[in-house]
């Protein structure tokens, strides 16, 4: 089997090119599967959460992100536990010409040319950017949610997905402030997600981050601009926030189309409750043929005001996992939204009885969303109907 | 959880380390370490000879502490959260008056510095996570954490565990999020706000900037004392409570570029008319909602 040593020194290294620029004169360069910050001088610190030289770093030549090799050979980078993943590192490390010692890593599955620059000054002058690579789409998790992994017991694993940010203050900032600053970053990353609502693959809540999400904070320690006890309503918080959101919305849509318009979506959105389309066709026997179910369901899922809809119904089933209020008046008012403002009027009795035989908001949406498609069905069979 | 003893006085709360083994990382001070005791206070925030103080404004008897463990893995989180003013969201100005939360969070293993690191990220998502979960909210905008938020994160190294992942899909990750999670709410709670105080029409529409007076105004009420009346009455229905959430979430959702205005209006309108009452129209969805929330308390 191919192991992470094989790919490393087979694969082609290419001449480094520059990718953009942070500020403190920092350059970024891109080569082989890296996106290199490379440093111009060793006048910095570096903050990083990073596996291999994390932590507080004195005068590193470069923070790098490493996009993972794929397939299986990335997963003997994992054999042996993080330690095998530093020597993955180092080895890469040196394949790139950097002196491993001297470089704080990170890594991740999305590509590096997939990552997105942001810059800003704040009202005092200050200049901030970030890099980000970002995909949560298949590690999205929220805080608190059931994890797989008891490193007490068990080799560590990453998972594929994850959001890394670069960012360089210019500025000369006390450990503690770098520290807040990463925390700050890592708060605009959850209120990002938030306004994409996008989902959390272990519980049916909204995400807060990826499982494995790395940030790095560089800090100028020979810039002029000094930097203590730095506020969370300052003007440079909010430079380092509004950065660190707009860089990581573009590097979720060039990464995997994340963006307002992909999550609007209610098939996506419902699967965060763990409904399906599968579920939902199991829900009424469709005298329909597939084609046809196909074509509705992709006219319902362009439908915005019912996915409007769906959202509040989200929203409520949202408010009685958190206690806000009772599962039987959510559902009973569930009900009645669907039945006036999503579903056609229907005499049938067992429609009637099924409805209201639903005590649970996922039963409820399930079936109302299998009564809704077949809805959309027969109208599209009424000549002019679509 | 380990060796360190937790005191709680009414002036001050104190975790005492009964060696020199354990370090943290502060968001005031950066890496600290021996550290011998934190005491959270209303002195001032300082760090002498391995004993850290940290400095809150509230009451210490509210400091909130919640351990969690999985089988040899132990994470405590003590917290004080007051959410009642001085919100933030990330990005955005910030709400006026006076708020914090000091999040300290202990755990019975070694980690290098990096994890530390890492550890703060969990914690903070989860303490957004506590935020969104009470449906906090300030001038329109959904809160994301408080306008004064302190982090420690601690290590212990004479535990014979050593760990690297305090990522959320480790079991250290998730014990930190679900602890610091309890821990804020715990104080939250203590500092008067709960997921039952949230259940009010009056307390979520506060947030998007319909405080009562307005509400009163847009009633139509000229008797205060009666509008108070129906308030008791109704402010706290579950339904109309479910409704108004529902509706504000779609103004966010408006707001976020997730769905276009009109369309989000007309959802929203469709909403109040369900939950609420025959909805009257005013210039845009939160306005309309606002309006219709304060003729749903006079509505017989």
């Amino acid at each position: 089997m191919l192991t992470w040593k094989d790919i490393i020194e087979t694969e082609a290294i290419t001449g480094r090119h520059e990718f953009g620029r942070l500020c403190s004169g920092i350059t970024l360069l891109r080569q082989g599967r890296a996106m290199i910050a490379m440093l111009p001088h060793d006048g910095f610190r570096v903050l990083s959460s990073g596996f291999t030289n994390g932590g507080y770093v004195d005068s590193p030549l470069a923070v790098i992100n490493v996009t993972s090799m794929g397939g299986k050979a990335e997963w003997t980078c994992m054999e042996g536990g993080l330690e095998t993943y530093d020597k993955v590192n180092y080895t890469y490390a040196n394949k790139l010409g950097l002196d491993p010692a001297r470089t704080v890593f990170h890594g991740t599955a999305a590509h590096m040319d997939n990552a997105a620059v942001s810059e800003g000054t704040s009202s005092d002058g200050i200049k901030v950017s970030v890099v980000v690579t970002a995909g949560i789409r298949h590690n999205g998790g929220r805080a608190g949610d059931p994890a797989a992994y008891d490193e007490s017991v068990a080799v560590y694993e990453e998972e594929p997905g994850t959001i890394i940010t670069i960012m360089a203050i210019d500025a000369d900032l006390t450990d503690g402030d770098m520290f807040k600053a990463m925390l700050m970053a890592t708060e605009a990353k959850s209120c990002v997600i938030q306004e994409l609502q996008a989902k959390s693959l272990y519980s049916k809540g909204i995400a807060t981050g990826s499982g494995t999400d790395q940030v790095a904070v560089i800090s100028n320690k020979g810039s002029p601009n000094k930097v203590s006890e730095m506020q969370r309503d300052s003007d440079l918080a909010k430079t380092i926030t509004q950065c660190m959101e707009d860089a990581l919305r573009r590097a979720f849509d060039a990464q995997t189309g994340m963006n307002p318009v992909s999550q609007w979506n209610p098939m996506l959105l419902m699967s965060r409750r763990g409904l399906d389309p599968m579920m939902i066709r199991e829900e009424i026997r469709f005298p329909a043929k597939y084609k046809e179910l196909m074509e509705a369901l992709d006219k319902l899922s362009g439908n915005n005001y019912n996915t409007a809809v769906l959202t509040a119904l989200l929203n409520i089933a949202d408010d009685i996992d958190r206690g806000l209020i009772e599962e039987k008046d959510g559902v009973d008012l569930s009900r009645e939204i669907c039945e006036k403002l999503v579903l056609e009027e229907s005499d049938d009795p067992v429609v009637r009885m099924r409805l209201d035989d639903c005590d649970n908001m996922n039963d409820l949406l399930s079936y109302v969303s299998a009564l809704k498609l077949l809805d959309t069905v027969r109208s599209r069979r009424v000549p002019n109907g679509n | 959880m380990g060796t360190e003893v937790i005191q709680r006085g009414a002036d001050e709360f104190t975790v005492t380390f009964m060696d020199s083994l354990h370090d943290c990382l502060s968001t005031d001070f950066g890496m600290i370490p021996g550290l011998s005791r934190i005491t959270i206070g209303n002195g001032e925030t300082s760090f002498a000879e391995g004993s850290l103080y940290i400095h809150i404004r509230g009451d210490v008897t509210r400091v909130s502490v919640s351990e969690i463990s999985f089988n040899s893995t132990f994470v405590t989180a003590i917290a004080f959260a007051d959410l009642s003013a001085g919100l933030i969201r990330s990005g955005r100005d910030a709400q006026t008056g006076d708020g914090e939360i000091v999040l300290l969070i202990l755990m019975d293993s070694d980690m290098p510095d990096s994890t530390l690191a890492r550890a703060g990220i969990t914690a903070t998502e989860a303490i957004t996570a506590a935020v969104q979960d009470l449906g906090l909210a300030y001038d329109g905008i959904p809160a994301s954490g408080s306008i004064r938020q302190t982090v420690v994160t601690i290590r212990s190294k004479d535990c014979g565990m050593y760990l690297r992942g305090a990522g959320k899909h480790t079991k250290l990750g998730e014990l930190i999020g679900r602890s610091t999670i309890e821990a804020v709410k715990g104080s939250a709670a203590d500092n008067g706000i709960t997921i039952n105080t949230r259940a009010s029409l009056m307390e979520m529409m506060d947030g998007y900037g319909y405080d009562q007076d307005r509400i009163f105004s847009l009633s139509g009420c000229q008797d205060y004392s009666q509008f108070l009346l129906k308030l008791l009455e109704k402010d706290a229905d579950p339904r109309a409570v479910a409704t108004v959430s529902a509706v504000l979430h779609i103004w966010n959702e408006i707001s976020w570029g997730l769905v276009d205005e009109g369309t989000g209006t007309e959802a929203g309108m469709g909403l109040i008319g369900v939950g609420l009452r025959e909805p009257v129209r005013s210039t845009n969805l939160l306005d309309t909602l606002a309006l219709n929330v304060a003729l749903y308390f006079m509505d017989d």
